[in-house]
């Protein structure tokens, strides 16, 4: 059994990856040689691409930086109202995904926005966007990752020990001292490690890039890569593999730098920590604090989504909408066309395979980490973390290079089939089926299992009877999860798809970029709507969890 | 029914050697109570005989068939060996009833005798009409009762329970207690039970085997642990003996001894023939306040404590102020401060070397 999955972990984590490095680093296949990378890294364009991708990134790490730590400050430790809608809503940018939020941006701030248009803000009819700037890539990737900031302070926030701020305050220091003394010093990991993160995943950003660097002249590494491969096609893969390994190194440094900030970090705190509740009472500033957290969030979750569907149901672009003038008409081409209800039909069933195949192969291996104390699953649960951590962009180009030809014993070739997007699917949300297989694992008791074995029962039907029951919702969340982030996903397949195999994320991209805006817009409401519809229902079943699977649980 | 042998087993956790050369034998039947202070490595005793752990040195037979040990290990689900755990390890997705039936349905039992166990093991321990209920809706002292009655179900020969009423009130644990006494009654089964209670330990076992430091330090009737310990931290570990130096002056009979002790001469229960210096281990009920002129050492009361029945007292003997005694005293205390005079009617002389 756990023979089989280290074949399955090794074939779709550990084979395109180890292929990928191959490629750029020994490019003929027989001897290492830098040429190929010393002629790649010294096109101009490349250079560029990087640097900007180097800069663009920080600048976006900033900005999540100080979006993330402030709202999860104010959420975290201040007595403000409505704290799950406020949390979800400052969740929400996540599940988004990052074109989607791209295009509803750019339909918020453009010369036609429904919003601004009305207020007589827009920029000037035939002006170009604002978005489509260096500057608009970094704000747009910050709010986008800000997320993942917010959940590491809130989850740092939960390992401050309470009497150490309690202290402070029997010390006469007031609540903003607090903060500043106190709480943002012993915070430090958990920002240095979310700000990492953060990094990692805006250098791995395809959307935001593709929609607002494409036509703002401002490249890249992903949109580079995306470029090339359109352009040239697989001919240039051995130099498109070094591209994605200069990607695949930035982000092993930001994960090196998050890993080195979080090391020894499973402290259990006794008592309790803060920002579990309402610490700090704001009195009388309790309104205006209340007001600014609203009116970001309405800035980053609320307004865009507000024009994205207004987009979807003005009569046509720039023509402003009112009570009468709106209308289904994208909606009814959207849902008539043949190549969107396949593309829709391709992503519900590429994310469900994802999400099944994966929680079957995760159950087992988080069994057998857990519960047998198996060295060997424990190392194929760090190394499924690799196709998660890495840019999506860079794992697509591996499957590439290892299905482009067919496979070597069937002779069948996956390349241009759906086949190559669900294999990798399944390398990519793997990590994702893990955590909350591990974390449902994690609060059987053992005993559980061995008063089973002391009735006899071997392991297969422990498995069955014991194990699998008590694991069932955290299964079912993490399938969930899977079908959520596989459904409306772009980075990964953007390069995998094939005429008649185009996933959601796709079509919503290629309309776009064909300028069909209202389009697209439609296709981006009816998935947004399919994703909260999964979170509505992952909600439901958050009573039977364990802590920590739900990210908007707070 | 099953007979234990433990054969100078041992188990090491890394550094640690949680058992240390335990050798001991468990006649078919028998009630025995593993004792110690925590972390002394009674658990891993019972998982070694579970088969949850293996040992490292040494072996461990089930009614002459080697379980572990000799190159062979059998795993626990075909040991036939019931276990009630620590925390019960009721599985929270199942009834009562499938809980009980878990076992037998491993075993392929039909449906109807399958039905006719689980209502027989339920009524044993009392719960019947709580068939349907979940572990989650039941109280401590119930899901210690659907434990108990899980294993009764898979009718095992031997039963393991570890620390079982550690998790109850005071008040559940004597009605608890006096369950597990009718257990062994019905089922004839052999038990070893592990607990850190001495008085828990005491009163429900045949044999108590005394552990400290991963050793079994002695393994007795409760009443001979408590008369005749075989050291001096065992007799300090057990009923709150107190340790005494005295010089043996000769013997009265073959069980009995003449000492000076704390400046008194008294007889002494002994074993071998005892001589010169040797440790003496006393009782609270071996001292009293003396009356008339009988032989007594003067001694200055340091603490009454109030019990009920009897205050304790303690007493520092004038002679000898750091070798402090406790005795009981029904009727009217004295006061903190009193001179009084402490008789020793008996005592036991710990075997020497
Ligand atoms: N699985 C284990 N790994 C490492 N050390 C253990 C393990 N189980 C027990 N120990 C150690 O062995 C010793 C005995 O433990 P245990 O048998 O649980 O004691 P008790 O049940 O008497 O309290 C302790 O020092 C404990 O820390
Ligand atoms: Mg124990």
């Amino acid at each position: 059994m756990l023979a089989i999955l280290a074949v399955y972990v090794a074939l779709l984590c550990v084979l395109p990856l180890g292929r990928l490095l191959m490629e750029a680093l020994v490019p003929g296949g027989q001897a290492f040689d830098w040429a190929l990378i010393e002629r790649v890294l010294s096109s101009r364009a490349v250079r560029t691409a990087t640097l900007q991708t180097i800069e663009a990134s920080l600048g976006a790490t900033m900005v999540s930086l100080l979006l993330g730590t402030a709202l999860a400050l104010v959420i975290g430790v201040a007595d403000v109202r409505f704290k799950s809608l406020v949390v979800f809503l400052a969740l929400l940018p996540m599940l988004i995904p990052a074109q989607i939020s791209a295009l509803a941006w750019l339909e918020l701030m453009g010369p036609s926005s429904p919003i601004l248009s009305p207020l007589g803000l827009a920029p000037g009819a035939g002006t170009r966007n604002p978005l489509y700037s260096r500057e608009g890539i970094i704000l747009l990737m910050g709010i986008e990752h800000s997320t993942i900031v917010f959940l590491a302070v809130l989850a740092g926030l939960r390992s401050v020990p309470a009497d150490l701020v309690e202290a402070a305050r029997a010390a006469g220091a007031r609540p903003l001292r607090i903060v500043f003394t106190v709480i943002l010093p012993l915070l430090r990991p958990a920002l240095i490690a979310g700000g990492a993160l953060a990094f990692v995943s805006a250098i791995g950003n395809f959307g935001i890039p593709a929609l607002l660097g494409i036509p703002g002249r401002y490249t890249m590494l992903t949109t580079l890569i995306y470029q090339r491969l359109n352009g040239f096609g697989p001919s240039i893969l051995g130099e498109v593999a070094v591209l994605a390994l200069v990607l695949a190194v930035l982000a092993a440094m930001g994960l090196l730098v998050q890993a080195w900030a979080m090391r020894g970090r499973k402290v259990v705190i006794m008592g309790g920590g803060i920002g579990s509740g309402s610490f700090f009472r704001l009195r009388r500033w309790r309104l205006p604090i209340e007001a600014g957290l609203w009116a970001v969030l309405l800035l980053i979750s609320i307004l865009p989504l507000v024009a994205l569907g207004a987009t979807s149901i003005v009569q046509a672009l720039g023509v402003p909408l009112t009570l009468d003038s709106w209308t289904w008409r994208h909606y009814e081409a959207v849902l008539s066309s043949a190549t969107i209800k396949r593309a829709f039909g391709n992503s519900f069933l590429l994310a469900l395979g994802a999400a099944l195949v994966s929680m079957a192969v995760a159950v087992p291996i988080a069994y057998y980490l857990h519960c047998r104390r198996s060295a060997l699953a424990r190392f194929l649960n760090s190394v499924a973390d690799a196709p998660y951590a890495l840019p999506g962009i860079v794992l697509s180009i591996a499957f590439i290079l290892v299905l482009l030809r067919p496979l070597p014993v069937f002779g069948i070739g996956l390349y241009g089939t759906i086949w190559i997007i669900l294999a990798a699917y399944l390398a990519r949300f793997l990590a994702l089926a893990l955590r909350p297989s591990l974390a449902g694992m994690q609060q059987i008791d053992t005993a559980l299992e061995e008063a089973a074995r002391m009735a006899g029962a071997r392991s297969l039907r422990r498995l069955a009877t014991i194990v699998l029951p008590l694991a069932a919702p955290a299964a079912a969340a993490g399938a969930i999860l899977i079908f959520m982030s596989a459904f409306s996903e772009l980075t990964v397949s953007v390069l995998l798809w094939s005429s008649g195999h185009e996933t959601i994320g796709v079509m919503v991209f290629n309309m776009y970029d064909e300028g069909n805006a209202t389009g697209a817009s439609a296709v981006a409401v009816l998935t947004v709507l399919a994703t909260l519809l999964s979170a509505a229902v992952l909600s439901l079943l958050a009573r039977r969890l364990p802590k920590g699977i739900l990210p908007w649980q707070a | 029914m099953a007979s234990v042998s433990i054969e100078n087993v041992s188990k090491d956790f890394g550094a640690i050697r949680a058992v240390d050369g335990v050798s001991m034998e468990i006649a078919s039947g028998q009630f025995v109570a593993l004792l110690g202070p925590s972390g002394c490595g009674k658990t891993t005793l019972l998982r070694l005989l579970a088969g949850f752990e293996q040992p490292d040195m040494g072996s461990i037979r089930i009614d002459d068939d080697v379980v572990s040990g000799e190159g062979i290990h059998l795993p626990p689900e075909d040991r036939r060996i019931g276990m009630v755990f620590q925390s019960y390890a009721l599985w929270p997705h199942m009834s009562v009833a499938e809980n009980v039936a878990y076992a037998l349905k491993v075993q392929r039992i039909g449906r109807a005798e399958r039905e006719k166990i689980v209502a027989s093991a339920l009524e044993t321990v009392g719960l019947k009409g709580m068939e349907e209920r979940r572990p989650s809706d039941l109280s401590g002292g119930q899901r210690q009762r659907v434990a108990l009655a899980r294993c009764l179900a898979m009718s095992p020969r031997l039963v393991l329970l570890d620390e079982p009423l550690s998790n109850l009130d005071v008040h559940l644990r004597e009605a608890m207690q006096a369950e597990f006494k009718s257990f062994h009654r019905q089922t004839g089964a052999t038990m070893v039970y592990v607990t850190h209670d001495q008085a828990e330990a005491l009163a429900l076992a045949d044999r108590v085997a005394v552990v400290m430091r991963g050793r079994l330090r002695q393994f007795d009737a409760p009443e001979a642990l408590y008369r005749r310990p075989v050291d001096a931290e065992v007799a300090r570990f057990i009923g709150a003996g107190m340790v005494v130096r005295g010089r043996i002056v000769g013997m009265v009979d073959d069980r009995h001894c003449q000492a000076e002790l704390l400046g008194v001469k008294v007889t002494l229960s002994c074993t071998g023939r005892p001589s010169g210096m040797a440790d003496i281990c006393l009782r609270p009920e071996d001292l009293r306040l003396a009356t008339g002129n009988e032989t007594s050492l003067p001694a200055r009361v340091i603490g009454t404590t109030y019990r009920g029945a009897w205050h304790s007292l303690e007493v520092a003997p004038q002679m000898f102020p750091d070798d402090v005694l406790h005795l009981q005293h029904a009727g009217r205390p004295p006061s903190v401060g009193d001179l009084v005079r402490v008789a020793i009617g008996s005592g036991w002389v710990l075997p020497q070397g």
